[in-house]
């Protein structure tokens, strides 16, 4: 018997493929040719166009001059870009985003509604002298998930119990403007004895309830963004799922409760949502990153008022939590592979003049403070960028009152109307309670530039080419 | 609202306006040649002159000394050749006449290399203080300057249309690292090219040459010659006055400055030395003058260049290491 039958014997053909591919992958992580891009935002922070923005100007960074920050290009190193059907999933609908902001009128990308992702594959030269040794060129390969911001949420909720949780939820329910909305909800709830044997109309008429309130938080003139469960208000596939019913409820006594009382059914109910629903989609996607980019929309905040911005703070603070932070070694990246870079963008920097750009940065600082502290603590890189994906505004200047104002010029989103705007200067600390004033910012939404004006220069973005320069650019050395 | 509301509060309203309330934007190129007509910041002060004062009335005496004995043996020279011939005293007088107007011209275009690689310190210095900057619309002042500097050189033309392309929202970090990463692309070709070539230059001769003292000498020479290119691939007027101040600053910063450098270099050249082991005495010689040589060059082209390198994007030694030696392999 030849040795290649007895091989064939012992591993059949088949699974050597996927033994050689299983290979490959493990070979192509250790040689850090592979990275997982966490594109962490809220829901309306500009996830989708960000990635829409990223791919598109990744793939046509060759021939244009685009992206003259990012070092690839500018050391002429790179071969070529490519997308990849991606591996398994849903995929990430980029031909329809770029179809939908090359439309006629433009418009914005359709908002997420379920997760999908993509793969991009870098060819490039390598610039050191060992790698090249090895082969001339290089490929590295990028995973990007796009998914509803409203999910990230649930996040947090891995670390809490259902008491905890509730006495959280109970807590925001106290302060403004979630108490006045959830009055009656809350005078309902305070009725119930959490004892008493569960009813389940009761539990399916509360948590319609419950989820109805979350929607008006959402929609309310603050925006607020710290919701959960996250899925109430995105259910995707879940809809009519009995996961989805359940509400908070703080325990009144100490006692454990009865098998079949209501408290009891309601915690069963979280930690099944918890399992079944936040884990998975942890486990399945959030825990394998190497880089994060997280957006965040400091207009938003500065438009709604103090309430959102707090609410933002908290939300923020919450998720990143979930992530797992840390230098990555070489056997680390292997197994268990950590986040050792971040970065803070603050996205829709053209809804500000270029003046404001650095005060943008700087009121980020704020906003995410808390958990940038405890990123840091891990020893980690990060840093604060204000970006555009897309550059939707130009630069102009208007006298007004004998004064010279920097102004910005765009067409409004929803009727595609000129716009001039002085949107107002974005302060570097916290305002006063009375200085968030109606009259202090106006951030109007524009719509998206044409694409075809600005197509492979640098005004179709601002610093999208620093931001990929700080995600990759050591990973393309 | 009131005037006294306005005042009181620090921040202004935001508004939204008629499209004919635009004024054109201003040309920030014809703002950039009003500048240069201003002509601020030209002075150069240096301070460390009022320190020298004691060895500059030293070296003016004996100048003057000098000076007035070569007038007088001058005139002598004449006055001896009028009383032989008139002729004679003529072509005599024609070539002092000559000799004085030439050296006046060499003596120009060697201060004039001096001063503009003197000029070149501060204005690197400001730009790498405005690489930290996060202000907006203040870089123009010293692009101007910068361009100023160049006239009249190849440089001017891809610098302007780099400035040309420089994106309006950038602030002056961007815009000073946009114009460092995309302005000088051509001459740093050039000035890199040359390093290599000249060090390959310097290691081959060192690696045939039998003598050892003749080494250095030729070794120097190299390096002579390639300090003045670099000096002219940056738009500096080759001169001897200039090169020999480039020459004093390279070799001063080699010894003092560069030592952390040159500990990092180090590191990649120990890496390589089992390579280097494989070859005969004679190359590994060779191998090191050049590498002294590409040294000397990136220090040059440090203190050359109008703007300072953008992180990442310095040239480093090891580049010019690699295709050395591979160049020295295959040659012998």
């Amino acid at each position: 018997m030849s040795l290649r039958a007895r091989i064939d014997r012992l591993v059949p053909p088949e699974k050597r493929q996927e033994l050689g591919d299983q290979l490959q992958k493990f070979a192509s992580t250790a040689l850090d040719r592979h990275v997982r891009l966490a594109v962490t935002g809220l829901s309306q922070s500009g996830k989708t166009v960000f990635i829409t923005s990223l791919l598109d100007h990744l793939l046509s960074a060759r021939d244009s001059n685009g992206l003259p920050f990012f070092s690839l290009c500018n050391e002429d190193r790179l071969l070529g870009v490519k997308l990849l059907p991606s591996q398994g999933g849903q995929e990430f609908p980029f031909r329809e985003s770029m179809d939908q902001l090359n439309a006629s009128p433009t418009q914005w990308p359709a908002s997420t509604d379920k997760l999908s992702s993509i793969r991009l594959a870098i060819r490039y030269r390598p610039g050191s002298k060992v790698q090249r040794m090895v082969s001339e060129t290089a490929t590295l390969y990028l995973d990007i998930i796009d998914y509803p911001g409203e999910w990230l949420l649930d996040l947090p909720m891995l670390q809490q119990n259902f008491n905890s949780w509730s006495q959280q939820q109970y807590r925001l329910m106290a302060q403004e403007p979630r108490q006045s909305m959830a009055k009656s909800w809350l005078n309902g709830a305070a009725e119930l004895d959490g004892e008493a044997p569960a009813d389940q109309s009761q539990i399916t008429e509360f948590s319609a309830q419950y989820r109805g309130l979350l929607q008006g938080f959402r929609r309310h003139e603050q925006r607020l963004s710290l919701l959960q469960p996250g899925r109430f208000i995105l259910p995707g596939n879940l809809e009519g799922s009995e996961l989805l019913q359940f509400f908070p409820l703080v325990k009144t006594n100490s006692e454990a409760s009865q098998e079949g009382s209501l408290y009891a059914q309601l915690e069963q109910r979280f930690e099944d949502y918890k399992q079944q629903v936040v884990e998975e989609f942890y486990r399945n996607h959030f825990c394998h990153f190497d880089r994060q980019v997280v957006l965040i929309d400091c207009l938003k905040t500065l438009n709604n008022g103090r309430a959102c911005f707090d609410d933002m703070q908290e939300a923020v603070a919450g998720i990143l939590q979930s992530f797992q932070y840390g230098q990555s070694g070489l056997l680390r990246r292997l197994f268990k592979p950590r986040i050792d870079r971040v970065l803070f963008a603050s996205t829709k920097a053209d809804h500000v003049t270029a003046n404001q750009h650095h005060n943008l940065e700087q009121f980020l600082e704020l906003i995410i403070q808390q958990a940038r502290r405890d990123i840091q603590f891990e020893g980690l890189e990060t840093r604060c960028m204000a970006i555009a994906s897309y550059r939707a505004t130009g630069a102009a200047e208007a006298e007004v009152d004998g004064q010279v104002l920097s102004c910005l010029k765009g067409f409004r989103k929803q009727n595609h109307e000129p716009v001039v705007l002085f949107p107002g200067e974005v302060p570097t600390a916290l305002p006063q309670d009375k200085d968030w004033s109606g009259q202090r910012f106006r951030f109007v939404d524009f719509a998206p530039p044409d694409l075809k004006k600005v197509r492979d220069t640098p005004a179709s973005h601002i610093r999208m080419d620093q931001a990929i320069q700080y995600l990759l650019g050591d990973k393309l050395r | 609202m009131s005037g006294d509301e306005k005042q009181r509060q620090d921040w202004q309203p935001a508004i939204e306006l008629n499209p004919e309330q635009l004024r054109d934007l201003p040309n920030t190129e014809e703002a950039a040649v009003e500048q240069v007509d201003s002509g601020e910041d030209k002075k150069d002060t240096d301070k460390s002159e009022k320190n020298a004062g004691l060895s500059r009335i030293f070296v003016a005496i004996s100048a003057l000394l000098v000076k007035l004995i070569i007038i007088v043996e001058c005139y002598r020279l004449v006055s001896w050749g009028y009383q032989q011939h008139w002729s004679l005293g003529t072509l005599l007088s024609l070539l002092i006449v000559s000799v004085l107007v030439m050296a006046i011209v060499l003596a120009l275009r060697a201060l004039k290399g001096m001063r503009q690689l003197r000029r070149r310190q501060p204005l690197q210095q400001r730009a790498s203080q405005m690489i930290a900057s996060n202000q907006y619309k203040q870089a123009a002042p010293l692009l101007d300057e910068m361009a100023e500097q160049l006239k009249g050189t190849a440089l001017v033309v891809p610098l302007q249309q780099c400035i040309n392309e420089v994106d309006s929202v950038y602030r002056d970090g961007e815009v000073i690292r946009f114009v460092s990463n995309h302005g000088f692309v051509e001459a740093d070709r050039k000035a890199i090219d040359k390093i290599s070539r000249c060090s390959f230059d310097t290691a081959a001769l060192v690696a045939v040459s039998p003598f050892a003292s003749f080494d250095i000498l030729l070794a120097a020479w190299r390096n002579w010659r390639m300090l003045n290119s670099i000096a002219d691939c940056y738009g500096i007027a080759p001169g001897i006055a200039g090169q020999w101040r480039l020459l004093r600053q390279v070799l001063h910063n080699l010894a003092f400055v560069g030592l952390s450098e040159l500990a990092i270099d180090n590191s990649g050249t120990l890496l390589t030395g089992s390579v280097t082991g494989q070859l005969t005495a004679r190359i590994g010689q060779g191998l090191g003058a050049g590498l002294v040589t590409a040294r000397i060059g990136l220090e040059a082209v440090k203190l050359c260049r109008p703007l300072p390198f953008d992180e990442g994007n310095k040239p480093k030694l090891s580049q010019i290491q690699s295709s050395l030696l591979k160049e020295l392999k295959s040659k012998f």
